[in-house]
């Protein structure tokens, strides 16, 4: 058992700087006689990505792990005087990590794509911040994400900082109320500890924890990581701008920036939440009930109107795709329509999504070319399709025709079989 | 001017056209009040006839892929001239010649024409309407819409009761543990080469048997022809039966045509493997009666018991000494109504009822 341990130790620890089995860092903090936790060396030795990249505990922390061991005293390795450094206190922690990973060159030798700015970006963060100023070590640092010994890459599905991982991690603390209270927002009020059960049902974060979509922001797209610091009104448009880029534009561009700016509101956030955004429909341009248009606009002014305009558009051109989408199937499943009315109602579709985000300019006039045009191409393609059905009775006539005549064949056949009866003695061939 | 006698003895001297004539001259049919009857034959041989040629057609654009199965279908029924017409004759066709063929063996059974010595000519038809449902099980599924996706996944499940190598056996169908593309490639060889390879070589052999030993008298009409009661009477097979013959062609097609201008066959919607499946989902119509069964009693005994009834039913004329000695057989007819019976029942309780 033991000797397939030391082959087991041999071969993880392979890349290690000194070789694990000559190591008295892993040969003491692994032993029980040692240690009653032995999770450090465990979780080093599980896969830790500076193990992989040969990097021991030497390293970091400084020692001789070559010596001890024999010499029956293994605090000889950790002699001040060979560079050893006891673990760093909390306050110590990103500085201790900063070592290497704020070292261009070094990186380069190991992962020329990583950054190398954490340590400055963390310096500006409201965790380093409160850390580095205030000495408050209840705050996040790197081995509260990354973790200490066990720190797998960030595209490791079990990493603590993995993108499906990360809004779990994060409400570690930010959904602790013990831990969050007295933590205050820069307008003063207790920062909020709700905010995973928010995101959990917001669109975004369905798409990221139940889809798994790469492509859906968690916490850390719209706060940042290292430099973690909550968007404040000004920048809460750039934050969702870096993936709805035409949507803020147009916002900005709209006779809504200047009031929202007055009114100090938050550009989206305004209408479609932060934590808890839901999946936009277009329900909430217009003046119905659940419309956002009619929060600020009552009937009879300019607003009022132009939200009743965009929303008819809207609505039409929906109505229009859905009555051409039904002729369509219906032609396609009678199979008169082979798909090229399908391929023209994509573009009377594109036009819908092109007029959810045009709302956003809460321009009446815009929004309606964009409507009319995908309306005019619907109803196009239902033409189309209805043309196409009106084959089919085409070749309902073109079989009734083939039907007489085949029944005129049929006649003919049948009195072709009389005459010859007539001239045949049934007995004749009889026996 | 073309010689015409010249034309002909160059051929008689190569292929005996003048023996080919003496037969078919020669060649009689028995004529009675049920030898409506015997057209059932001929009429199944010309419906597969037009399922080999609107098959090949189909064939000249179909293509065998779960991606582009269905387009090509869609392609034929829209873009090919008269790809539709084609599409439609061969998906009624292929169920007529089903239809056709059930009742052209019980028409059979009835009559007692398997009786000896035409043992064989029965065993080779039973054979015959097997691989028609093999047809139609396989044909199915080449369009790739939704339906025939779900019917497949059903009708393939039933190999998993079979004892034994079930497991394997509805691999083997599917080509994987799912109906998938794979499930396709395999189905449409099954359908243009295995089948019809199998199919043509036992036809033969049973049209060969029909030849050899000629239509069956019904026992009763030979009864009353030993009595004196009646005459033995027969028409020419040509012209005066193909004629006939013929003429059921004819309204053959023409059933088919107008089948295609009142329910033109739909192509459906595209199959799509994550779709869940809607309630009620049954196999095409001749296996109904086998699957509302399933719903009645455990499925393994089920299975078992239709493989059993299968093989009885194959095996019933070689004990039939009553009707091989001429006499009528009650309990035989008792068993054939039953069976008809049986299927028809449970077939529109599947249709009107069918249960969870």
């Amino acid at each position: 058992m033991r000797k397939i341990a030391a082959i087991l130790l041999t071969i993880f620890t392979g890349a290690a700087g000194v070789h694990a089995k000559d190591s008295s860092c892993i040969s003491c903090h692994r032993s029980p006689d040692w240690f009653s936790d032995t999770s450090v060396v465990v979780a080093y030795l599980s896969g830790d990505t500076h193990l992989n990249f040969g990097i021991g505990c030497e390293d970091c922390h400084g020692g001789d792990p070559r010596i001890g061991m024999a010499e029956g005293d293994p605090t000889l390795a950790m002699d001040p005087a060979k560079g050893y450094k006891p673990p760093p206190d909390r306050t110590g922690i990103p500085a201790f990590c900063a070592r290497c990973h704020s070292d261009i060159d070094f990186m380069k030798r190991y992962n020329p794509r990583l950054p190398t700015d954490q340590m400055a970006l963390y310096k500006t963060s409201v965790h380093g911040k409160q850390l580095l100023e205030s000495g408050d070590t209840k705050v996040a640092v790197c081995t509260d994400c990354h973790g200490a010994h066990g720190i797998l890459p960030a595209a490791d599905s079990r990493s603590k900082v993995n993108f499906r991982n990360v809004p779990r991690t994060c409400a570690t603390c930010h959904s602790d109320p013990v831990h969050m209270a007295g933590y205050k927002t820069e307008g003063g009020r207790a920062i909020p500890v709700d905010q995973y059960e928010e995101f959990v049902q917001s669109v975004h974060g369905k798409l990221a924890l139940e889809k798994e979509d790469q492509a859906a922001p968690v916490c850390n797209d719209c706060h940042g990581s290292h430099g973690a610091t909550p968007p404040n009104i000004a920048s809460v448009s750039a934050s969702c701008g870096e993936c709805h880029a035409s949507n803020r534009d147009f916002f900005n561009a709209s006779p809504h920036a200047a009031p929202w700016k007055e009114l100090g509101y938050a550009d989206c956030e305004q209408c479609h939440g932060s934590h808890l955004i839901m999946a936009a429909t277009d329900k909430m341009v217009g003046v119905d009930n659940g419309a956002l248009c009619i929060q600020c606009h009552d009937p009879g002014t300019g607003g009022y109107q132009a939200a009743l305009t965009m929303q008819a558009g809207i609505d039409s051109l929906r109505a229009a795709i859905a009555a051409a989408e039904e002729v369509v199937h219906q032609a396609e499943t009678k199979g008169v329509e082979g798909g090229e009315a399908r391929f023209d109602l994509g573009a009377a579709k594109d036009n819908l999504v092109r007029v959810r985000a045009v709302v956003h300019t809460f321009d009446p006039a815009q929004v309606t070319e964009i409507t009319s045009a995908g309306i005019k191409t619907a109803e196009a393609v239902r033409l189309t399709a209805e043309e196409s059905l009106g084959d089919l009775r085409v070749r309902q006539i073109g079989l009734g025709i083939s039907l007489i005549l085949i029944m005129i064949v049929a006649f003919g056949l049948w009195r072709k079989i009389k005459q010859v009866d007539s001239r045949t003695d049934f007995t004749a061939h009889g026996g | 001017m073309v010689d015409k006698k010249k034309i002909y003895n160059w051929f008689d001297e190569r292929v005996d056209l003048k023996n080919i004539e003496k037969f078919l001259e020669h060649k009689t049919v028995p004529y009675h009040k049920h030898s409506i009857w015997y057209y059932l034959g001929g009429m199944s041989l010309f419906l597969f006839v037009l399922q080999v040629l609107t098959g090949i057609l189909l064939l000249l654009y179909y293509k065998p892929t779960a991606e582009s199965a269905y387009e090509s279908v869609q392609y034929i029924m829209t873009e090919v001239p008269f790809g539709w017409l084609v599409r439609s004759i061969h998906s009624y066709a292929a169920n007529l010649f089903i239809g056709m063929v059930f009742v052209h063996m019980f028409s059979v059974f009835l009559m007692k024409a398997y009786r000896r010595p035409r043992e064989l000519t029965w065993v080779s038809g039973a054979f015959l309407l097997f691989l028609a449902m093999g047809f139609g099980f396989s044909g199915y599924l080449l369009p790739w819409n939704q339906l025939a996706y779900l019917a497949t996944n059903v009708g393939t499940n039933f190999a998993t009761m079979v004892p034994f190598i079930g497991e394997w056996l509805l691999e083997f169908l599917r080509g994987g543990k799912e109906v998938t593309g794979a499930t396709l490639t395999r189905f449409f060889g099954f359908h243009v080469a295995v089948l019809p390879g199998i199919t043509t070589l036992l036809l033969a052999i049973h049209v060969l048997f029909v030849q050899r030993l000629g239509m069956s008298v019904p026992v009763s009409i030979e009864r009353q022809i030993k009595q004196g009661k009646a005459k033995r009477l027969s028409i020419p097979f040509v012209p005066n039966y193909l004629y006939r013959d013929m003429l059921g062609w004819v309204l053959a097609m023409g059933v088919i045509v107008l089948l295609s201008s009142l329910f033109p066959w739909e192509l459906g919607d595209k199959a799509d493997i994550l779709k869940p499946a809607p309630p009620h989902i049954r196999p095409e119509w001749f296996f109904v009666f086998m699957y509302q069964t399933l719903k009645y009693v455990p499925k393994v005994i089920g299975v078992f018991g239709f493989a059993i009834a299968g093989l009885i039913w194959i095996l019933l004329p070689f004990f039939d000494k009553k009707s091989n000695r001429g006499e009528p057989n009650r309990l035989y007819t008792i068993i054939g109504v039953f069976v008809i019976a049986y299927i028809i029942i449970l077939t529109i309780i599947g249709y009107v009822a069918p249960g969870e």
